[in-house]
């Protein structure tokens, strides 16, 4: 019944499986949605919103033919975050988008996956530009934003998460010979 | 009670295709949902919502193993409206849900031949012995409907939706109907 299901690819990088989300990592995604590391993405959110969302965001892949990874540790398999492609019909342009669950923060996670997402954006669906989103005061995606090569763009004002910063990435013909600082 | 025929990727009714949701149903998704017509399923409410919560419809397919059907009619190839079971965190069971996506659909059989076929899916084929449906008593049409499959008020079932009302439905209801 569920062949009619777009397959989700799996991306593999140095530390990281970049994998299709599933049930056994909503514990680990709930947490940090009801923490207040979530405040970035709009949270904190209950148990039955962050299952709303992780099935909102496994159903894009369905809708887009493309999405966000769960990425998983390498070695251990655990969930760490949550990276990828989104593109709502809220969102100004499609974004690689990023959560890093509190456990696996401070190692440079989210920069290797968001890489990975970049790279696949760029080389498997042919985009020649790709933006994220950051609320104004999210220090830490906006560096990593400008650790990947992005340049703030512009401002959006979404209607629920208000102001965001629109950060460009580096296009397409440039992205081999981009080196992250 | 209508044959239904299980192929791949979905349940064939008389007039209608039922499949897992894919791309081509957002549009008629996200209007309904954007439209007075949701009242009883959290509409009206914004395109980016809209989008979000039938993605969720979706998604839900993969982290419970079963989900809401599109409805497809088949000589039209148009979204008609979802059926199955709608299975959110926040409720103790799944819940045998069903819409049509605009007014003209209604008075026609197709929600009652829809979840004639997914009741017979998912009791004959999938082994449940029972599901039940939260009603809201100002939708007289699915509260209609629920009677009609058979399904009796349960009122010892714990209501996650405030107000509603409880339908069971079991496999010997529809053919005591």
């Amino acid at each position: 019944m569920t062949a009619a299901l777009t397959a989700i690819p799996t991306l593999e990088t140095e530390r990281l499986v970049l994998r299709a989300p599933q049930m056994s990592d909503f514990e680990a995604y709930a947490a940090f949605c009801a923490s207040d590391r979530s405040t970035g993405v709009g949270g904190p959110y209950s148990a039955a919103q962050s299952f709303s969302r992780l099935a909102a965001l496994i159903g894009h892949w369905q809708l887009r033919g493309y999405g966000r990874w769960t990425v998983a540790d390498r070695t251990s398999g655990a969930p760490l975050g949550v990276v990828g492609l989104m593109f709502p019909p809220d969102w100004p342009e499609p974004e690689i988008a990023w959560t890093v669950f509190g456990t696996a923060e401070g190692r440079g996670i989210a920069l290797e996956a968001a890489l990975a997402s970049r790279a696949y954006a760029y080389d498997v669906r042919g985009w020649e530009t790709v933006i994220s989103c950051t609320m104004p005061g999210n220090d830490r995606s906006i560096a990593l934003a400008k650790r990947m090569g992005a340049t703030l763009d512009r401002t959006f004002n979404h209607p629920d998460y208000g102001e965001l910063l629109v950060w460009r990435h580096v296009p397409n013909a440039d992205a081999r010979a981009e080196v992250p600082a | 009670m209508t044959a239904a025929s299980l192929h791949k990727g979905g349940l064939d009714t008389a007039r209608l295709i039922l499949r897992v949701p894919n791309a081509s149903d957002v549009d008629a998704m996200v209007a309904f949902f954007g439209s007075d017509h949701a009242r009883f399923y959290s509409g009206p409410m914004s395109v980016g919502d809209a989008w979000r919560k039938f993605a969720g419809y979706v998604g839900q397919w993969t982290l419970s193993g079963y989900g809401m059907f599109s409805i497809e009619h088949r000589d039209t190839g148009a979204t008609i409206g979802m059926a199955g079971p709608f299975h959110p965190a926040d409720f103790p069971e799944p819940e045998m849900s069903w819409l049509l996506t605009e007014p003209k659909y209604e008075g026609q059989g197709f929600a009652s031949e829809a979840c004639t076929a997914i009741l017979t899916h998912l009791f004959d084929d999938l082994g449940w012995s029972q599901v039940v449906s939260y009603i809201d008593p100002d939708n007289h049409a699915s509260r209609a409907l629920a009677l009609r499959l058979g399904a009796v008020e349960d009122p010892a079932a714990v209501v996650p939706l405030p107000g509603c009302v409880a339908y069971r439905h079991r496999p010997g209801g529809m053919h005591a109907s």
